[in-house]
């Protein structure tokens, strides 16, 4: 067998799709753009309203006159900083990773070390929601002391809300770490290509 | 994507096989859909497709099952409308079979540098698609036509 005679096989009609395997593919490619398309539109809204949720309460709490003392009560304000912080940290990588790696679509190679960059770049965001779930903790901490020293919350009251941010912040740092943890061989697997592309 | 339907077909068949084909094709699909808006006519189509879907296949990783061994095996690709008993057309599929098989022992760069020096997609082009110089590309597609014939002989002879 010569590569002539490869050459061949590969351009028998065995090698091409028929019509009607191209119109279920095309079918198939439809629902999977439909599918994707929904559950983008329910991540965005449903961030949007537990974005927007606390602020709306807080809002309305001020308005009906409730006292809010900011000299004994300024760890809500840090709680709600430390977001900010964040996404003010995700914002920065990203304009790093944009800036070092604008043409990436001119070819694979350079697809590849966009890819792998921004690979290390998810894990850095990782590496950071971790920290900022560690520096949670002592933060909520302290604002729950602090409604119960204005006399917001009553004893019982706080230890309930302090079991439920537990939880919630257990849940979120595990989560992230998961996530973290599968970036990893990612990262093995797109470095290797870029070093075979070398 | 309707005027270049084969090239994300044979990328598929390279890259995977069994019921991870068709889970590649449509990564490959929606991977040229979602890069469409970026395509300025700057190279031709078909040099844009092949690049968005090698780069696809090269990072895809398929999903891991605990159910299914994953064992390349000589299967018969899709069944197509040529008629049975046409010797021919059964023996470029057998053939054809074999040959994916030994493209997907490959490592996968070399494995796109084979895909599209057998589509006839010429040295410059590649060079552009994958980002390699034009005397890279031939050294190794040397390299690989050699090792793929030598290859293919011995499995035809051992099956005669």
């Amino acid at each position: 067998m010569s590569y002539d005679d490869i050459q061949n096989v590969w351009k028998s009609p065995g090698n091409r799709p028929s019509a009607a395997e191209l119109e279920q593919e095309r079918l198939k490619l439809v629902h999977a753009l439909q599918r994707e398309r929904r559950r983008f539109w329910t991540g965005l809204i449903i961030a949007l309203l537990l974005s927007i949720a606390p602020v709306i309460v807080a809002v309305v709490r001020i308005l009906s006159g409730r006292p809010f003392d900011l000299s004994r009560e300024w760890g809500v304000i840090l709680a709600a900083t430390l977001p900010w912080i964040v996404a003010s940290l995700f914002i920065r990588r990203q304009l790093q990773h944009r800036r070092a790696h604008s043409g990436f679509e001119q070819s694979v190679s350079r697809s590849l070390r966009a890819m792998l960059d921004a690979n290390l770049a998810a894990q850095h965001r990782a590496r950071i929601v971790l920290g900022s779930l560690a520096l949670d903790i002592p933060v909520m901490g302290w604002c729950l002391w602090q409604l119960q020293a204005v006399g917001k919350a009553r004893p019982h009251e706080a230890a309930s809300l302090g079991a439920v941010m537990a939880v919630a912040i257990g849940a979120a740092a595990i989560g992230t770490y998961r996530h973290y943890r599968r970036l990893l061989p990612k990262e093995q697997h797109l470095a290797a290509l870029v070093a075979e592309l070398e | 994507m309707t005027d270049h339907p084969g090239i994300l077909h044979r990328v598929a068949n390279a890259f995977a096989e069994g019921a991870d084909r068709s889970d590649l094709l449509q990564e490959l699909m929606l991977a040229v859909w979602k890069a469409a808006p970026v395509f300025a006519g700057g190279s031709k189509p078909s040099t844009f497709i092949y690049r968005v879907a090698h780069n696809a296949a090269l990072t895809w990783k398929r999903g891991v099952s605990t159910y299914r061994r994953h064992v390349d095996r000589f299967e018969v690709l899709a069944q197509d409308s040529a008629p049975a008993d046409d010797g021919r057309t059964r023996r470029d599929r057998e053939m054809l079979a074999f040959l994916y098989a030994e493209i997907r022992r490959l490592p996968p760069v070399d494995r796109s540098l084979l895909l599209l020096h057998l589509d006839e997609v010429g040295y410059a082009e590649m060079s552009e698609i994958l980002g390699l110089s034009e005397s890279n590309v031939g050294t190794r597609l040397t390299r690989i036509k050699q090792r793929l014939v030598t290859t293919l002989q011995e499995k035809t002879h051992e099956l005669r």
